[in-house]
């Protein structure tokens, strides 16, 4: 049963739980493996998910459709949350969370396969990308850093992290669709 | 910046990330507005990211959602109290909207719930559905078996049939088969009324006698719950008669084997 995205929108502002159900059910899986990416552990990106899926149920309002579609209002409500997590925690890898001085870049294969271990092999996808590539994903699209932080702390130029991340994006894309 | 920098800056995914300061995303938006292109350059990459996504996600554990959605159904009287104007007046419409609120709010749980009830019992009735198929099956069956009773009926009665009686020889003195015999057709109904069992190594053989010489009807099951047995033969028989054979027949009878035998009797 595919449900037109402005009809879950509006049965979610009347706060149509069934909304939420079906709203939980397309995208959960795909909202978890992106927390499980930023955050330490699975109990915390379990903790998180609940609170996400509550932010949305409460803020439903403030979705402007618009603008972006409702996964990426979803994702982005997911992403900060995430990272507010890590950085209110105090644990090992502190390296996460004021700036990413004493982080070192190392594309560990063991990472990945920790965190989604039952999908596609990560490990393999990232390997088909160019190292510079790879750090750019790594840092923004996994560990939640802005663009702006990797160009400082790397003395990247803001515009090749830019275009970095373009075509890291559009690689993982292709390399999506020849699986 | 114009449009085209956008597309090709990587700005869009950034944007899609998340990655953008207010003022930047606000341009885009503002830019996306009017140029299509543009717009449809956005779409895409979020598709892509939800793509992305969907491939490397994981499923959380189911406990997961419940908890979700126990919190739902016990926040939700509370969270939607609308705030009105203090005005004195309006005190009761103020209670009256809340009230209802509340009902809208329960109802919805309750439509959750009811939605959950709702999809077991459609599971009880496919169950009962399936059932219903296996009695509707049973029911054809019998009126299958009912038919071709009548029809035995019918080619008993018709004035073409011969009965034949076979009475019991020596070797099993009680044995006793009555063979409808249609002389038009040249088929015999059989009606077991009494034969022994037979070991697994062995069969029951019916003959006619045709012209002084046997020929092999068929194998007859010593069956005793009354159903008949149609053979065809095709010839003219004085006489019918059943040994005992080894298991599948054999070309000639085995003379002591022979249990029952009838003549027909043409008057």
């Amino acid at each position: 049963m595919k449900i037109e995205e402005s009809a879950l929108v509006e049965r979610l502002q009347s706060k149509d739980a069934l909304a939420l159900n079906y709203l939980y059910d397309s995208y959960s899986k795909a909202l978890f493996g992106v927390l499980l990416r930023i955050v330490d552990s699975e109990e915390q990106a379990e903790e998180v998910l609940q609170d996400v899926f509550l932010k949305i149920w409460d803020k439903i309002d403030t979705y402007d459709p618009n603008k972006g579609r409702l996964y990426t209002w979803m994702v982005n409500i997911s992403r900060n949350m995430a990272i507010d997590k890590l950085r209110s925690k105090e644990n090992s890898k502190q390296n996460k969370t004021d700036s990413i001085d004493e982080y070192v870049y190392s594309f560990d294969k063991e990472n990945y396969e920790e965190t989604a271990t039952d999908h596609i092999g990560m490990s393999k996808v990232m390997e088909k990308l160019s190292l510079d590539q790879k750090q750019v994903i790594d840092l923004v699209y996994f560990q939640g850093f802005t663009h702006s932080q990797v160009a400082d702390d790397y003395n990247i130029p803001l515009g090749t992290v830019k275009t970095r991340i373009k075509a890291a994006m559009s690689k993982l894309r292709l390399i999506l669709k020849e699986n | 910046m114009n449009n085209k920098d956008y597309i090709a800056s990587g700005d869009i995914s950034l944007l899609v990330l998340g990655l953008l300061s207010k003022e930047e995303e606000n341009a885009i938006w503002a830019a996306a507005k009017v140029d299509s292109r543009l717009m449809q350059a956005i779409r895409t990459a979020e598709d892509e990211m939800l793509e992305i996504d969907t491939a490397f996600g994981k499923d959380p554990a189911p406990e997961v959602k419940n908890k979700l959605f126990d919190k739902i159904s016990a926040d939700a009287p509370k969270s939607q109290l609308v705030e009105l104007n203090s005005d004195s007046r309006n005190v009761i419409w103020k209670y009256a909207v809340a009230a209802s609120v509340s009902l809208a709010l329960f109802t919805s749980y309750l439509a959750f719930d009811y939605y959950n009830k709702w999809q077991k019992s459609s599971q009880d009735y496919i169950a009962l559905a399936q059932q219903n198929e296996v009695l509707a099956d049973n029911v054809n069956r019998t009126n299958q078996a009912l038919d071709q009773e009548r029809k035995n009926l019918q080619y008993i009665a018709s004035e073409n049939t011969l009965a034949v009686p076979l009475l019991g020889l020596p070797t099993q003195p009680k044995a006793s088969v009555q063979i409808f015999y249609n002389v038009d057709q040249d088929e015999v109904l059989v009606a077991i009324n009494d034969l022994q069992g037979l070991p697994s190594d062995l069969d029951y053989q019916l003959w006619a006698i045709v012209d002084g010489q046997p020929m092999s009807i068929g194998i007859v099951a010593a069956l005793d719950d009354s159903t008949l047995q149609k053979l065809a033969f095709g010839a003219n028989a004085s006489a019918f008669a059943i040994t005992i054979e080894p298991k599948g027949g054999s070309e000639s009878p085995t003379l002591d084997q022979m249990v029952v035998y009838g003549a027909v009797k043409t008057t």
